[in-house]
């Protein structure tokens, strides 16, 4: 492998670098913990079953369930969102989201609404200018669910920030995510590999099998354990299949991976005058140069191997390339081309990946301790639509959504049920219902002072910038003690909510309050501010301000306990001006938003 | 500072902090205070430092008499190698059957504290379940452990031991085994960065984070009125206490945001009166000031280890772990580049500023660090590369330390050889030292009994050795 073309990307885009706490075994979606006594109301429900008739009727009885719901799917529940799903139901609401366009890319605003678009700040790694495109997307607009999806499709298809020949890569994933949200598991797998930038995340950009190296076996490892399969032979449900003395079964051997590490060779980009034209640069016009490609997909080049390989039980022949006739480049590269085909099929149709995903997706949305049942459901809807197409992600989305596990609070055990907000859900959250904008309509989000994270929320979690592909935290991530550990639980986001999180997350939530959020752009600092006009004309009530309030952040949450604690601090405040309002506005943002009633969302 | 003054002080202190942890008897308190203050002068520390993604040995610890440097150049196609000319051969106390092996060029603090005798290099130790050979393990008659080459997995098998789905790091069972004289816990265990810890916890003992900028505040609203009101703080107040919340979740994100509330006053103290004890280095005509120093990360999570040592009487410890996690290891590509001019500068400044900061606080000979990896990297490259192997490489490094040697063997870079599993793929280095055996020893170092020790490693009894001798 060489890099001539890229050291600065080579040095920033830091590699699969971590590892991740196996306290519970490890694995990519570590399944080993969810059945063990959990789930206990929709446990035992066959697969075959509809799902029962009661109160998961498609339309909410109540705002606090349509608020409930659009957590959920969407960055946070607004006054007019739930007014939508309550005239149209749940399922008429992800059709229309669905039908939806796709709205603006992320590129397309990084690169042309910002502020001082220039390729001096595109090539700034100080600037918060990749994380203010997300930011300002998924709080503003109104693709909700699509933008949600590629959230959690970006936790399990990991990139860790960084730049990419010499510019950010950033908006780039954010859009592959995005365009294929609502696709299927094949098609995402496909656009992933080819993607430079995952590429150039797990080092086989480049890749080959001569000159005296053998083949990188970054991705071959870690595109079956983090993005399709993982490391144990599952049910449908999810479990561990287990072998006649009880033990976990692996999905693969170091021979897989080794076989598969020849299948991902020959990927490079495209040379000279083939990309001009072809590629999209920085600018969002084709490219013209290094360091502006961001956005080809990698061809396949006649260095790809041409020995025989093996993995997961597929043999590939070896394709005799002394009996081709000069100039078979085409023949070649052809054949690489359809190994990796083979590859990939073989992954998105093994048995393990409709419930390895579902899991996971399932984790993203609604709870981190799903029924095995509830994962069966999901992992069904994977291996067919109802169409006979397999892992159609809004098949699979509209089942985690309205499944009696996610909608009927009778089916839910409520001392396990729920998942724990991660830093940028609840931060974007906050963000909707407080309407941020910087007055041009950007959300800016970062460093106050530039060229330092000094005001982040979490110096663990920035968008798409995990420590690894092992993801910001792990899904079989459990703690070591208390009452989830006690429970054998999973809290995957438990990982990164450590002392100094929760510490930080209150002063974010007060200095935002007292301030506005900032950010940094070509040196300057960019300001939000914040609109209180979802919430005044609540204001001058205290229980119907506290109401209001718990209704967008804690739909799902008991909350009769917090109600009064907010009730008793709004009234504190006495006066009827402006200002007074407002203090009422946040002193009942503040305790909900450090409430657990608001941190697990249920 | 006099001494009394400042257990007098500490104890006041304690007291005070201790509180508001409820649940302590009086009489625990005063003897917790008692044995802290008689055991002062017996302060031990361990500091793992976890080179995350797999640490690659032979870039490390490079070969260097002319048939193993032919050789490991050979297998290392396309990655750059120091010339032999620039690398000089460590003295060991043993022949090593004539090989010879020299720390990487870049790293000449980590060198010069080797031939004082102050560090000594652990070679050929990994995840083993028991005593394995190229013979077992070809004819079947031993499998590999259980993913090897998974990083998380190896992440585990170096941190946690345990069976599968074990939570508990030997750092936090190491400090739990050592409650009855260290009974204040609260500090016992302290993470920096916290990334990939599985080190850390234990049964009793949790983390607790520090900051590296020495942030160390309550929550934020507790303090004073919130918004005008002090009404709204002391609901706040009330909302983070609740004690009968059911569900797991609720529960356990209380739990934290209480561990800040019962924690901050005395790390903050602890910070506060540190603020410029030990600084990084700020002059930037130093050589390689960008990497080695200003961007430092590792160095600055040392500095704050520095700090919290410090403030021993004031965390009231007199046994402590850290962790602290360097991340980037995972050298599939480029890695000749990423190791020596990012890697390698920032670990080597790191380790020469800590070892000096422990110097002139005179307690090198009480704290010991150490690194770990989740695994050692493949013998052959992969054109500028290697991938995740088998057996690695660690340092361990204090005045402790029995320093200057190299514990385990030398092996011939010969895939063929013994030393060598290759058959499922590239070779890669089949370790001769388990893991559990090195951690074992520091574990002992750090005061925890030997009849306690196979609770916390459990297969240490399968080696013939518990415990390897440089401590």
């Amino acid at each position: 492998m060489f890099v001539s073309f890229l050291p600065k990307a080579r040095v920033a885009l830091f590699l699969c670098a971590a590892a991740l706490l196996s306290s519970c075994g490890g694995g990519g979606g570590d399944s080993s913990l969810q059945s063990s006594g959990q789930g206990v109301g929709a446990g035992g429900s066959p697969p075959a079953l509809p799902p029962p008739p009661g109160p998961n009727a498609d339309k909410p009885a109540t705002r606090v369930e349509a608020a409930r719901f659009l957590n959920q799917a969407t960055f946070g529940a607004t006054g007019a969102d739930i007014d939508r799903v309550m005239s149209i139901g749940y399922s008429a609401w992800i059709d229309e989201q669905f039908a939806m366009p796709r709205g603006r890319t992320f590129r397309n605003w990084y690169l042309e609404d910002g502020v001082n678009s220039n390729r001096a700040e595109y090539l700034d790694p100080n600037s918060d200018r990749e994380s203010a495109a997300w930011f300002t997307r998924v709080t503003r607009e109104p693709d909700q669910l699509r933008l949600r999806m590629a959230w959690a499709l970006s936790q399990i298809f990991v990139i860790n920030g960084g730049t990419l020949m010499g510019g950010t890569a950033l908006p780039v994933w954010m859009d592959l995510t995005a365009d294929n949200a609502f696709g299927t598991y094949r098609t995402m797998l496909e656009k992933v590999t080819f993607s430079p930038v995952m590429g150039n995340m797990l080092s086989y950009l480049w890749n080959r099998d001569s000159n005296g190296a053998v083949p990188d076996q970054n991705y071959a490892r870690e595109i079956m354990q983090l993005f399709s399969i993982g490391l144990w032979e599952l049910n449908q449900d999810g479990t561990p299949k287990l072998d006649s003395a009880g033990n976990r079964i692996p999905t693969y051997t170091q021979a897989d991976v080794v076989g598969l590490s020849s299948v991902f060779t020959g990927l490079a980009l495209a040379t000279g005058g083939d990309r001009k034209g072809t590629c999209i640069g920085y600018n969002g016009k084709p490219a013209q140069g290094e360091p502006e490609y961001i956005a080809c997909e990698l061809s396949v080049w006649n260095w790809t191997s041409t020995k025989a390989k093996s993995f997961l039980g597929v043999s590939i022949a070896a394709l005799d390339v002394a009996k081709l006739p000069a100039n078979s480049e085409a023949t070649i590269q052809a054949y690489g081309r359809k190994n990796i085909g083979i590859a990939l099929d073989t992954l998105a149709n093994h048995a393990n990946t409709p419930p390895f995903i579902a899991r996971n997706l399932i984790q993203r949305f609604t709870t981190s301790n799903p029924s095995p049942a509830y994962v069966r459901r999901v992992a069904d809807k994977f291996v067919d639509n109802g169409n006979g197409v397999r892992g159609d992600f809004k098949a699979v989305l509209k089942q985690i959504l309205l499944d009696p596990e996610a909608r009927d609070p009778s089916q839910q055990d409520k001392a396990i049920y729920g998942k724990l907000r991660e830093p940028l859900l609840a931060q974007v959250h906050y963000s909707r219902v407080l309407r941020a904008s910087d007055g041009k309509g950007n959300v800016w989000a970062g460093s106050g002072g530039c060229k330092d994270y000094h005001g982040v929320i979490s110096e663990l979690e920035r968008p798409y910038a995990a420590p690894s592909v092992f993801n910001y935290y792990r899904p079989g991530f459990s703690p070591a003690s208390g009452e989830a550990a006690r429970r054998n639980l999973v809290v995957p986001e438990m990982q990164i909510t450590d002392t100094v999180a929760v510490m930080d997350w209150a002063t974010y939530v007060k200095q935002t309050l007292d301030r506005g959020g900032t950010g940094c752009s070509g040196g300057a600092r960019r300001q939000n501010t914040f609109d209180y006009g979802e919430l005044l004309p609540f204001a001058d009530t205290p229980t119907v301000l506290a109401d209001e309030v718990l209704l967008r952040f804690a739909a799902g949450s008991d909350t009769a306990t917090l109600r009064a604690n907010l009730v008793r601090a709004i009234e504190s405040v006495s006066g009827t001006t402006s200002a007074d309002r407002i203090n009422r506005i946040k002193i009942a943002v503040m305790l909900t938003l450090l409430s657990p009633e608001y941190r697990v969302q249920r | 500072m006099h001494m009394s003054d400042a257990v007098q002080i500490n104890r006041r202190r304690f007291l005070g902090g201790a509180a508001l942890l409820g649940g302590f008897s009086p009489l625990a308190l005063q003897m917790a205070a008692t044995s802290a203050n008689a055991q002062a002068n017996s302060y031990r520390a361990l500091v793992c430092l976890y080179l995350d993604g797999g640490l690659d040995h032979y870039h490390t610890l490079i070969p260097c008499d002319q048939t193993n440097y032919a050789a490991i150049v050979a297998q290392r196609s396309g990655i750059n190698m120091p010339q032999l000319s620039a690398l000089t051969p460590v003295t060991t106390r043993t022949s090593q059957g004539g090989r010879q092996v020299a720390f990487h060029p870049v790293l000449t603090q980590t060198k010069n504290l080797y031939d004082q005798g102050k560090l000594a290099v652990v070679y050929g130790h990994g995840n083993l379940d028991a005593p394995v050979t190229r013979a077992d393990l070809e004819t079947g008659r031993a499998k590999l452990p259980w993913a090897v080459g998974s990083h998380n997995d190896g992440n585990a098998a170096i941190h946690t031991f345990g069976l599968e789905g074990a939570r508990y790091g030997w750092g936090g069972l190491a400090m739990d085994s050592l409650q009855a004289s260290n009974p204040d816990t609260m500090f016992a265990s302290i993470g920096i960065g916290n990334l990939n810890n599985a080190f850390s916890d234990g049964r009793l003992v949790r983390m607790i984070k520090a900051d590296t900028r020495g942030r160390a505040t309550n929550i934020s609203g507790l303090e004073g009125p919130l918004f005008g009101s002090s009404v709204a703080s002391a609901e706040l107040d009330a909302i983070l206490r609740r004690a009968d919340m059911t569900n797991a979740l609720d529960k356990d994100y209380l739990e934290v945001n209480q561990r800040v509330m019962s924690s901050y006053r005395r790390l903050g103290e602890a910070f506060a009166a540190t603020q410029s004890l030990a600084p990084i280095p700020t002059d930037t005509t130093l050589p390689n000031y960008a990497v080695a120093w200003r961007d430092n990360d590792v160095a600055a999570a040392l500095r704050t280890v520095v700090r919290c040592i410090a403030s021993r009487a004031t965390l009231n410890v007199n046994r402590q772990v850290f962790f602290i996690n360097m991340r980037n290891f995972d050298t599939h590509g480029n890695m000749a580049n990423d190791l020596e001019k990012r890697n390698f500068l920032r670990l080597d400044a790191a380790l020469g500023y800590f070892y000096a900061a422990l110097t002139s606080m005179g307690l090198e000979n009480n704290v010991t660090l150490f690194t770990t990896s989740e695994f050692g990297r493949s013998l052959k490259s992969n054109g500028d590369g290697t991938d995740h192997g088998w057996g690695g490489v660690s340092f361990v490094m204090g005045g402790a330390v029995k320093g200057g040697d190299i514990y385990g063997n030398l092996v011939d870079v010969n895939p063929a050889g013994p030393g060598f599993l290759a058959t499922n793929g590239p070779p890669i280095s089949i370790p001769t030292i388990a893991n559990q055996q090195y951690c074992a020893t520091l574990a002992s170092w750090l005061g925890v009994p030997d009849a306690i020790l196979p609770t916390i490693f459990p297969n240490l009894n399968r080696f013939a050795s518990t415990k390897l001798g440089f401590l």
